[in-house]
């Protein structure tokens, strides 16, 4: 047997799998059956089964080249590495679908073991809905995107198929990474929100649950958060334009559960302290898991105008369509039968508590969510709009009342016999304007937030707490605004100096906190200030896990506010001459040219230097793989400091003269956003360790 | 105890303000109009004067670089048959190539022949690829690069 008749057998049982175990599942919850469970559950182990052997069969198949395969034929090549070879595996659509199934059905067989005992009575539910979700998924495998499809018999005709190999802008460490920390953040969130509906079902509302997965979406949010940066870092030292986030649908995808979690892990707080927000914490995980589904179907079937180019789908994009709206019908409803169930134990008492700045917290990380979401959305949803409002008058008058298409526009294509309207896309100086402010308000309330009592604070202790931040946020704000112009001779702007006041403001909320916290803990006891340092995290690695969370946002958004300051130059340089970049000079030193085994490269030398001395040298490049001729990649080379980076990508060279052109950057700050995200993983990985008794 | 009447005016005060500016505001050079290049060769007057995004396949054999200068290509593109000449200057993404696709952000010239550019976007390395060309270039065809 080919392996191809093998993957398909093997999916296909799969596909049987998950809908024998959703359908056993919902008999045993509704018999409260015990043996039909044990069936279930067993039926869950199973599925993760199959799907791991499916994919090692798909594994296998690039190892071993089997180019009979269409998915491996386009994604393999013989001279790839051996890493490539196997993350090839997810490096397409069908391939990532199949991805997807086996970690999701490993989540739900840990899920479901490691939750046997606490939630007993929700198991059944939670097998069924993830079930259910699994079967959806293996679906699109058995009658869509079957990665294990051969070539058509015609083809044999055809001499010995070769592999086309993957994009080489795809063979970088990064890349290996990115994708797979993606999905995981992405597809465990259907765990939080299959229990989410379990509890729903059964009635057994209360925090328990939620307790539970809080840990769950701790995970997706830190594995959400370093797939984003490892796309960020990996576009910003492979495509050479200088940045890394373009605010592009592919990018957004990921952020906007991203959002959505961070919302929840901070409002679930509330309801286990305070037994508020039961409703708002359903939602939220509902809304998770819904934009993770949202995301996949902007990104797989094309029905957004992207620079990432996927093949439009329009089977795919209504396969998701209806799954979307069926997952939305069914848990809104469910939560509307629930509702009475979920009455709040307590009433907001006062704005100045800290309820009410964790409130407000989520309803700007909800904004930004469906904000994005939307905006990401928009351009698809006028056009189709515009498709039936070309039929439809009702529809045409309503969308010229809302200001979507233009009456006098219209009418004048229509007279001319031009299509009636232009279809528009939604860039990133839109994204960046309304998500400044946002971004803004949210470093403020991470300093408030911690630092406002529960319940009610009084005038006093707001006093106490907030007078130095106050003071040192005024200075740095000051200091910033001064120095900025000192540097870089360009007055700054109101966004700017909000951000480094901000920043100052927050992180020295911060720092009081563990200064606090580490005085009583030495108060009578004779403790180095590191142990008492470290006694203090690990006996309430919650909280000040949280604090090490909010420091390296602090240091993220500091970084993102040198943004405002960057320097781009294109230039036309020849051997010998200098030019001049922020604090530093760059000299020309001439050619290199040079292969391997797998590329043809062409560097650049360029000296950096700093009041006269060398710093640094770089040397940015154009590589050319064998595989692809046609398309050189540019490799960028940066000098690194805490300062900034100097950033070259250069475009074309003159092989006699050596003349060259480039794009150079000066980037300042940038290496904080990476720092500041570091801080925030390791704040979250010590979250993730809390003991459940331990309160917030 | 309950939140105090002024409060809950205040919040909702600022609520409905930040709706009205989001509804009210105006969005910007980020929103662009995107067109097909056929049409901006059909009706250039309707889209002088105002930065829009054209998109179309660079032609085989237009592209031509001039040396020395600080980019600065010219090629031209095409769609449904019509073609429009583009003026280029910023450094292009590594998967700008002839046939390949590409949306470039710019204006037309005052003649309305020239689309003057310096942002462009090529189809990016993303790695789903259209099904149809897996089944129509076969196994030893290299596919246009369309990832």
């Amino acid at each position: 047997m080919t392996i191809s008749t093998l993957g398909t057998v093997t999916i296909l049982l799969l596909f049987l799998l998950t809908l024998a175990t959703a359908s056993m599942a919902a008999l045993a919850a509704h018999r409260r059956s015990e043996r039909l469970l044990e069936g279930a559950t067993a039926g869950m182990h199973a599925i993760f089964g199959l799907a791991a052997l499916a994919s090692a069969l798909l594994v296998y198949a690039f190892l071993a080249g089997d180019y009979s395969i269409q998915y491996v034929q386009h994604n393999g090549h013989p001279a790839m590495p051996i890493f490539y070879k196997v993350t090839a595996f997810w490096g397409s659509l069908d391939g990532s679908l199949l991805f997807w199934v086996l970690l999701l059905s490993l989540f739900s067989s840990l899920a479901i073991r490691a939750n046997a005992k606490r939630h007993r009575e929700l198991i059944p539910h939670a097998v069924m809905v993830l079930a259910i979700i699994l079967a959806f998924f293996t679906a699109l495998l058995v009658f869509l995107k079957n990665p294990f499809n051969p070539f058509l018999i015609a083809d044999a005709s055809i001499p010995a198929p070769q592999g086309k190999g993957m994009n080489p802008l795809l063979q970088n460490p990064y890349m290996i990474c990115h994708p797979p920390s993606l999905y995981l953040g992405m597809v465990s969130l259907a765990v939080p929100y299959a229990f989410g509906m379990a509890a729903m079902i059964t009635g057994n509302v209360d925090a328990q649950w939620q307790r539970s997965m809080r840990r769950w979406v701790l995970f997706s949010w830190l594995f959400l958060g370093t797939g984003l940066m490892l796309g960020g870092l990996w576009a910003y030292e492979e495509l050479g334009w200088g940045g890394y986030w373009a605010w592009d649908p592919v990018e957004n995808a990921g952020l906007f559960p991203w959002l959505t979690c961070t919302a929840f892990l901070h409002s679930v707080m509330v309801q286990e302290r305070r037994g508020m927000l039961k409703v708002w914490n359903l939602v939220l995980v509902i809304a998770s898991f819904w934009l993770t589904i949202f995301g996949t179907f902007l990104t797989r079937s094309g029905v957004v105008q992207s620079v990432h180019a996927f093949g439009e789908d329009p089977q795919l994009a209504w396969t998701f369509g209806i799954f979307m709206v069926f997952i939305l019908i069914v848990s809104f409803g469910l939560l509307f039968w629930r509702l009475p169930l979920l009455r709040s134990r307590n009433e907001l008492e006062s704005v100045l508590s800290r309820e009410f700045a964790f409130l407000l917290n989520n309803w700007l990380f909800l904004l930004a969510a469906f904000f994005i979401a939307g905006a990401t959305i928009y351009p698809t949803l006028r056009d189709w709009t515009g498709i039936l409002a070309t039929d439809h008058e009702w529809l045409r008058e309503i969308t010229f009342s809302v200001g979507m298409f233009d009456e006098k526009d219209w009418m004048a294509n229509m007279a001319a016999g031009r299509p009636a309207y232009d279809r528009i896309t939604i860039g990133p100086s839109f994204y960046n304007k309304y998500m400044v402010p946002v971004g803004l308000a949210l470093v403020f309330l991470t300093g408030v937030g911690p630092l406002v009592a529960w319940r009610k604070s009084s005038t006093e202790s707001l006093v106490k707490q907030f007078l130095m931040p106050l003071i040192v946020g005024s200075v740095s704000a000051v200091v910033a605004f001064v120095a900025v112009d000192q540097i870089h001779d360009v007055s700054m702007g109101v966004a700017g100096t909000t951000c480094f006041g901000l920043c100052g403001f927050t992180m020295w909320t911060i720092i009081q906190e563990f200064y606090r916290g580490v005085s009583v803990r030495r108060r009578g006891r004779t403790q180095s200030v590191l142990d008492a340092f470290i006694g203090l995290i690990t006996r309430a690695r919650r909280r000040y896990g949280g604090y090490i969370v909010h420091l390296g946002m602090v240091l993220m958004f500091f970084g993102w506010a040198g943004n405002a300051y960057d320097i781009e130059r294109k230039i036309s340089i020849s051997p010998g001459e200098k030019v001049s970049l922020g604090p530093y000079e760059i000299r020309h030193d001439g050619t290199v040219a040079s292969e391997d085994w797998q590329k043809d490269m062409l560097s650049v030398k360029f000296t950096v230097l700093q009041r006269g001395e060398v710093v640094d040298e770089l040397t940015p490049a154009k590589w050319w793989y064998y595989q692809s001729p046609d398309m050189p990649t540019t490799e960028v080379a940066r000098h690194m400091t805490i300062g900034g980076d100097a950033y070259i990508s250069i475009d074309d060279v003159d092989m006699t003269t050596g003349w060259t052109r480039a794009n150079l950057y000066y980037n300042p700050l940038v290496n904080w956003v990476w720092l500041g995200f570091g801080i925030m993983i390791m704040g979250g990985i010590i979250c993730i360790g809390t003991t459940r008794t331990e309160g917030a | 105890m309950a939140l105090s009447l002024g409060s809950k005016i205040g919040i909702g005060a600022v609520v409905l303000g930040a709706i009205g500016y989001l509804v009210f505001s105006d969005p910007g050079e980020g929103v662009l109009e995107y067109v097909y290049a056929e049409k901006v060769v059909a009706t250039p007057e309707a889209y002088q004067g105002r930065t829009i995004q054209v998109h179309g396949t660079v032609v085989e054999g237009t592209i031509s670089k001039k040396k020395g200068t600080t980019g600065d290509y010219r090629f031209t593109i095409e769609s449904a048959g019509e073609r429009l000449a583009v003026h280029f200057t910023n450094i292009p993404p590594d998967t700008f190539q002839e046939g390949g696709e590409v949306v470039l952000t710019g204006r037309l010239s005052e003649s309305g022949e020239l689309f003057e550019s310096d942002e462009m976007s090529a189809k990016c390395p993303s790695k789903y690829e259209e099904e149809d060309s897996v089944k129509q270039d076969g196994p030893a065809g290299i596919s246009p690069s369309r990832t």
